[in-house]
């Protein structure tokens, strides 16, 4: 590290981890219709335009550049690398959600600031809220798969904060981006109109709806059914109903980012990339909607790391409450090490023992 | 099963027609000479202007499809925007009357030749609203689903009330449930927005006569409605005279953009674009006739909204634009300029272009006119 002192040292943790792991990038059967951005370590501006033949040179860019992030388009162009949008020739794009697991409603009593009476400010998120957050992106999956017929979707995480849901379905490519809002608020539940979807007629004695009922009629049907069951109140399920409509609304909605969703010039994080806000890992999530996710999962580092907190904090890691006090160098494992330091708790000391 | 192209003439092209009907091949010379065709073509046009669905009763399938086509290439050649919006708006309501009237099989049939992929279910859809107070079952029936991109592209002039927003449909499989009523007001929009495309399709020949009844036609617009060409495009006109498209900063070209397509806006965006306009100086009314394109265009509340933002009401205070940190915090930013307010990009953008077309003036004449 000494030789490169003007490298930032997470430079080196980045190189690290693509010398070894550098061939794992997932990319697109169609990378070379893909635009490539990247940004680089205290860099405010992206490098883009950039294409790729083969992963073989991406592999050998990222181990020069050693990024913060690395993307591709979610648009297939005609001339990815041409500067301007316009001479690029824009042919479709992949549709993507985006769910900050910290934006979620359930989510925002277990949001913390790791750092105990300090002017060092940072918000950071309970592992419990990934669970949550991937709970939502299944939920929005089964809806694009059953309300609109599509096929071919995956859900990443982020590497830092939540997880996208992106979908490939080819009949979507060419979906504009106002139009993409109409799904994104379909999901979301932005505008939804009870008195349209429930009608109340005069002389009309409302039924509510089925669980088998398409769009969002069936939507609230089966959310009621399911919060009546778990909260297990005696009073009728008409009654729940009825009484906890907004309640169940809320459950029932997605709850992603429309902006993210609209935007047909999109980039999408390389699955296999390590995030420069967090050192975590890109990645499809194979894990269930029910299964237990914690951030250590993501870390793919080994051995251990020598650092120096910044504060006195506290941090939720690998399912335990880790507690560090300020300027005392600690020897901790590798995942939660870098974690420390990428997310510029900690400085580093000594990086000699970290393994990939 | 064949469409009644008398009915719905733009599905099918003028040489398409006329080979299948006449065996040959469209001769646009000859078909301008004849005055009764070029004339009822006028006509249609004209009821247009004035705000009338075209009467074709009594004409022949060749007199209706016929004229239809030169209609197209007679505005086309005027290129005037509100005249191919009105064309198509009136031409599509006129279409629309006939596919109100048609059985579910040629509704059905009508929507798929003009590409829109809509089908019967395989089974009714019927959803139990309610019972009367007598405990009888009530229903809402649906006879048909479409395809959820086709709903999207086409209604979206519609979002503006609640019933379309394909949040409050009943969507499965990747197909929107729809009632036959609402099919035939989808299918109108579908019209609107095909003879708009033929507007950017056509490519034109030079034709003396063309060039001639052109003229013709562009006497019988408005005035206010006649866009100005400034410098090389559309401009409008406002109070201070004009305001030039191309000198826009890229942030409100994108909205206003947007708005010509009849996109929702944002509250954001209207008050966006709006400011900015007023503070070039453009008048109620121009903008009034912006907003017109938009989904949920009301005129009163727009009218009184527009007179709000520019001080003559309420408490008379005028509103100004963003600057570009506001924009940027609302999202609606979308280049990096380098001027810390639109209004700067737009004034030296338009420097910029006086002096390009300065220059240009001062350059000697093109060798055509020195001969
Ligand atoms: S920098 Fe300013 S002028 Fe340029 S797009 Fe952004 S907001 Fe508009």
């Amino acid at each position: 590290m000494s030789r490169h002192s003007s490298r930032d040292p997470r430079e080196f943790i980045v190189g690290k981890y693509y010398k070894i792991k550098g061939g794992d990038l997932v990319l697109p059967d169609d990378f070379r219709s893909r635009e490539f951005a990247f940004q680089l370590f205290n860099m405010k501006s992206y490098m883009r335009h950039i294409v790729f033949e083969s992963k073989e040179e991406l592999k050998r860019w990222i181990l020069v550049k050693l990024p913060h992030s690395a993307f591709y388009s979610s648009a297939i162009y005609e001339i990815p690398d041409a500067p301007t949008m316009k001479e690029k020739g824009w042919s479709g794009a992949e549709l993507q959600l985006d769910i900050d697991v910290d934006h979620l409603i359930e989510c925002k009593d277990k949001t913390y600031n790791p750092c105990k009476n300090s002017s060092v400010g940072l918000e950071l998120f309970r592992e419990e809220c990934l669970e949550i957050g991937l709970a939502k992106a299944y939920e929005a999956k089964n809806i694009l798969e059953k309300d609109f017929g599509l096929k071919y979707i995956e859900i990443h995480f982020s590497g830092n904060r939540g997880f996208h849901v992106l979908v490939k379905d080819r009949d979507l490519l060419l979906l504009e981006g106002e139009e993409r809002r109409e799904l994104a608020d379909y999901l979301n539940g932005t505008g939804l109109a009870l008195n349209i979807i429930i009608p109340k007629r005069r002389g009309l004695i409302s039924q509510i709806p089925q669980p088998e009922e398409p769009g969002w009629r069936g939507r609230l049907a089966r959310w009621a059914l399911y919060l009546h069951r778990k909260e297990a109140i005696s009073v009728s399920f008409e009654e729940f109903f009825w009484s906890n409509l907004e309640r169940i609304t809320q459950h029932a909605s997605i709850e992603t980012d429309a902006q993210v969703t609209i935007d047909t010039t999109r980039l999408v994080r390389i699955p296999g990339s390590i995030n420069g806000k967090s050192g975590l890992i890109v990645s499809e999530v194979k894990k269930g909607p029910d299964e237990e996710v914690r951030l250590d999962e993501f870390s793919p580092f080994k051995g251990t790391l020598k650092i120096k907190p910044l504060c006195n904090m506290e941090v939720y890691f690998g399912g335990n409450k880790n507690v560090f006090s300020k300027n005392i160098t600690y020897k901790v494992e590798g995942n939660i090490g870098v974690f420390l330091l990428f997310k510029g708790l900690a400085g580093l000391v000594y990086s000699g023992d970290l393994i990939v | 099963m064949k469409v009644d192209f008398s009915r719905y003439p733009f599905l099918v092209s003028l040489n398409d027609y006329m080979v299948a009907v006449h065996k040959y091949i469209v001769d646009l010379d000859s078909l301008l000479e004849n005055k009764s065709i070029v004339n009822l073509a006028v006509k249609r046009i004209e009821s247009a202007i004035k705000g009338r669905i075209f009467d074709g009763r009594g004409l022949s399938t060749d007199d209706l499809v016929i004229s239809f086509h030169i209609a197209v290439l007679l505005i086309k050649k005027v290129n005037s925007r509100w005249l191919q919006s009105r064309f198509a708006n009136f031409e599509a309501e006129r279409s629309y009357r006939f596919l109100q009237e048609e059985d579910q099989r040629s509704l059905m049939n009508v929507l798929r030749v003009s590409g829109v992929n809509v089908d019967k279910p395989r089974k009714e859809l019927r959803i139990l609203v309610g019972y009367t107070k007598g405990g009888r079952e009530v229903y809402d029936a649906y006879d048909f689903i479409i395809a959820f991109q086709g709903y999207v592209r086409y209604t979206r002039r519609f979002w503006g009330e609640g019933k379309w927003k394909l949040v409050n449909r009943l969507v499965s499989g990747g197909f929107v449930y729809i009632r036959q009523d609402e099919l035939a007001r989808l299918g109108k929009e579908v019209f609107y927005v095909k003879i708009m495309g033929m507007f950017d399709e056509i490519e034109l020949v030079p034709i003396q006569t063309l060039e001639s009844l052109a003229d013709k036609v562009k006497q019988l617009i408005p005035e206010k409605y006649v866009e100005t060409s400034g410098l090389g495009g559309l401009s409008l006109t406002g109070k201070t005279g004009k305001v030039v498209v191309e000198a826009l900063p890229p942030c409100i070209k994108r909205i206003y953009n947007a708005m010509l397509k009849g996109d929702n806006l944002s509250h954001h965006e209207r008050f966006a674009i709006a400011t900015f306009l007023l503070a070039l100086g453009v008048d109620t009314e121009y903008l009034v006739n912006l907003f017109r394109n938009l989904p949920d265009f009301n005129e009163k509340i727009t009218r009184y909204q527009i007179e709000h933002l520019a001080g003559k009401r309420g408490s008379g205070r005028k509103y100004s634009p963003y600057n570009c940190e506001s924009m940027r915090s609302r999202g609606l930013c979308v280049a990096e300029c380098g001027v810390k307010h639109p209004l700067t990009y737009y004034f030296s953008e338009l420097r910029k272009l006086k002096k390009e077309k300065d220059r240009e003036k001062t350059q000697p004449a093109s060798s055509e006119t020195r001969r």
